[in-house]
């Protein structure tokens, strides 16, 4: 019975974890149109970023500012060179930059990077409660945190601010001859996406307290586009709903090798077939995924 | 004084003289036609003017400020703003959201006053709602509010450009065949509303084919051929131009 407590509070940390990265996602290309395939960077930087404070003796929270501000500051750097461009540059540069970040942290030795990761992050809270109730409490951190950027994304959703970043989504050069500075815009949509990426990073790094380099492969940017393809683009329910049923198919192939021979690696090969044929297959017939996006309501009327 | 003042503006695409040393100007409260043959350089005129293309050479005034270098959204911000050939609305987007999309100087476009000033951001909100609904009333589309641009008539969608452009407030719009496609007795009805508005003080260049309504309609219009302006007048005067009727009227 705590055993089962625990993986279900396992699995919905991580569907937090996961949903918040989603919703960040949904943000820029969901409402923007900025097709970020370096996700994983910004969930890397929030991760080291907030694993490095911590172990050198910051507070959680200092470790979870942190993360998301380098992160933050990471979507402007990238912003700056690349908004200008067509769409598809910064699909481009978003890969490459995510490899570079990987690289670095890989190949740099000095301040505890490396291959080798970083062990020991402090899991906050964990001297108020026992390792039995630790799961509970920190899935309740999680979703605290991700409830929160959900008000914070809805909000800028329904604003007027919202409302540009859905016209350049639909039409950029219609949206600038309004006046709309449309390149702003777009970094103001990528730093926010990126900040709240870098707190999942960090609520990710202090969950498992190891950070290595190899947990960041591109592979997880597109685990993150087929959870927002799936379950919705411009709907953040929709987004979290998606990172739901993507995780819950990850852990049934987990357990699926229990019941069914194979080879070994085949599991996780045959786990990233079927999530590619899923973004395929959803793309083709149900391009707006289980909840698309829903018709605008003014607020007040 | 003249609204927008266009003077020997030129613009090269590699070897074509898109533009080659055009003027032109708009007295405020008028409607002007720009008329000419495809490819006389109708279109790349508004580009440059709006900031879409850079000028290779020439400057361009509105209000008495040059506004030659500027963007798109600068030049927009100025209060002159243009419609599209090809509609250019935002298909996703109710036709009341793409009404609000367009007025300057929103403070819920600040990511401060979203958090910050939430009830003022909903009182400036309720006023550009009503704005939008007497605008798309008089546009007589006011049944569609709640309906995606995207299910909108082709007519309607011109219609919706317009209503748009009218949000943010501008002293003068360029119009890129404004009737282009549409049935003749919602042409009319459009340009009746064109009329209406110039009446209210606003300024119109308007780009259009549509001979029969440019002649109604325009107190001046310049004829544009291989990028020069060849001919400007009053339409009684352009009707019988030799060299317009060579070039474009034909008979």
């Amino acid at each position: 019975m705590v055993a089962l407590i625990a993986y279900i509070a396992d699995t919905m940390t991580y569907v937090g974890i996961f949903g918040l990265l989603t919703i960040s996602l949904n943000l820029e290309a969901g409402y923007t149109r900025l097709m970020n395939f370096g996700k994983v960077a910004f969930f890397a930087v929030g991760a080291y970023v907030s694993a490095l404070l911590t172990v050198s003796g910051a507070p959680f929270l200092a470790g979870l500012v942190g993360g998301m501000l380098v992160a933050g500051l990471l979507g402007l750097l990238i912003a700056i060179p690349t908004l200008k461009l067509r769409e598809d540059y910064l699909a481009i540069t978003t890969i490459a930059a995510a490899e570079i970040i990987r690289l670095i942290l890989l190949n740099e030795n000095s301040y505890g990077l490396g291959p080798m990761g970083i062990r020991g992050i402090p899991k906050p809270l964990s001297g108020l409660f026992g390792p039995s109730g630790y799961p509970l409490v920190y899935m309740a951190l999680v979703w605290a945190c991700l409830i929160v950027w959900l008000l914070i994304s809805q909000r800028i959703i329904s604003s007027p601010f919202g409302r540009v970043l859905r016209a350049i989504r639909e039409d950029e050069v219609a949206t600038e001859s309004l006046g709309k500075d449309v390149f702003l815009f777009k970094t103001k949509s990528l730093v926010l996406g990126s900040c709240m990426a870098g707190a999942a990073g960090s609520l990710f790094a202090h969950y498992t307290s190891f950070v290595s380099p190899d947990m960041f492969m591109p592979l997880l940017t597109f685990s993150v586009w087929t959870m927002l393809i799936v379950g919705g683009t411009a709907n953040n329910y929709g987004a979290i709903l998606g990172a739901f049923l993507i995780q819950m198919f990850e852990r049934s192939t987990r357990i699926l090798k229990d019941l069914v021979d194979m080879p070994s690696g085949a599991q996780v090969n045959l786990r990233w077939i079927v999530i590619g044929l899923l973004m395929v297959i959803f793309l083709m017939y149900k391009p707006h995924g289980v909840l698309g996006e829903r018709k605008g309501k003014v607020t007040p009327r | 004084m003249s609204l927008l003042r266009v003077d020997g503006v030129s613009k090269n695409f590699g070897g074509l003289k898109a533009l080659d040393r055009v003027s032109l100007e708009t007295q405020p409260s008028t409607i002007v036609g720009l008329i000419g043959p495809n490819g006389s350089g109708k279109t790349t005129l508004i580009n440059v003017v709006t900031g879409q293309y850079r000028a290779d050479g020439g400057t361009v005034l509105f209000s008495g400020q040059e506004i030659t270098d500027l963007q798109p959204h600068e030049v927009a911000t100025k209060r002159l703003v243009r419609s599209f050939q090809i509609v250019r609305v935002f298909p996703r987007m109710t036709v009341l959201e793409n009404m609000l999309v367009a007025p300057r100087g929103q403070s819920g476009e600040g990511l401060l006053s979203v958090f910050a000033k939430w009830a003022k951001v909903v009182a400036q909100e309720r006023e550009l709602v009503q704005r939008a609904l007497d605008l798309l009333r008089f546009l007589e589309i006011d049944h569609l509010s709640d309906e995606y641009a995207a299910n909108l008539s082709g007519g309607q969608q011109k219609l919706l450009e317009l209503g748009r452009s009218l949000m943010s407030e501008p002293l003068m719009i360029l119009l890129d065949e404004p009737v282009a496609g549409v049935n003749p007795t919602l042409a009319r009805k459009i340009f009746e509303k064109i009329v209406e508005l110039r009446n209210g003080g606003m300024t119109f260049l308007v780009v259009e084919h549509n001979v029969d309504i440019i002649m109604n309609f325009c107190e001046n219009i310049y004829v544009l051929s291989k990028g020069q302006v060849v001919a400007k007048g009053t339409p009684a005067e352009i009707q019988n131009d030799r060299k317009v009727i060579d070039a474009y009227l034909g008979g």
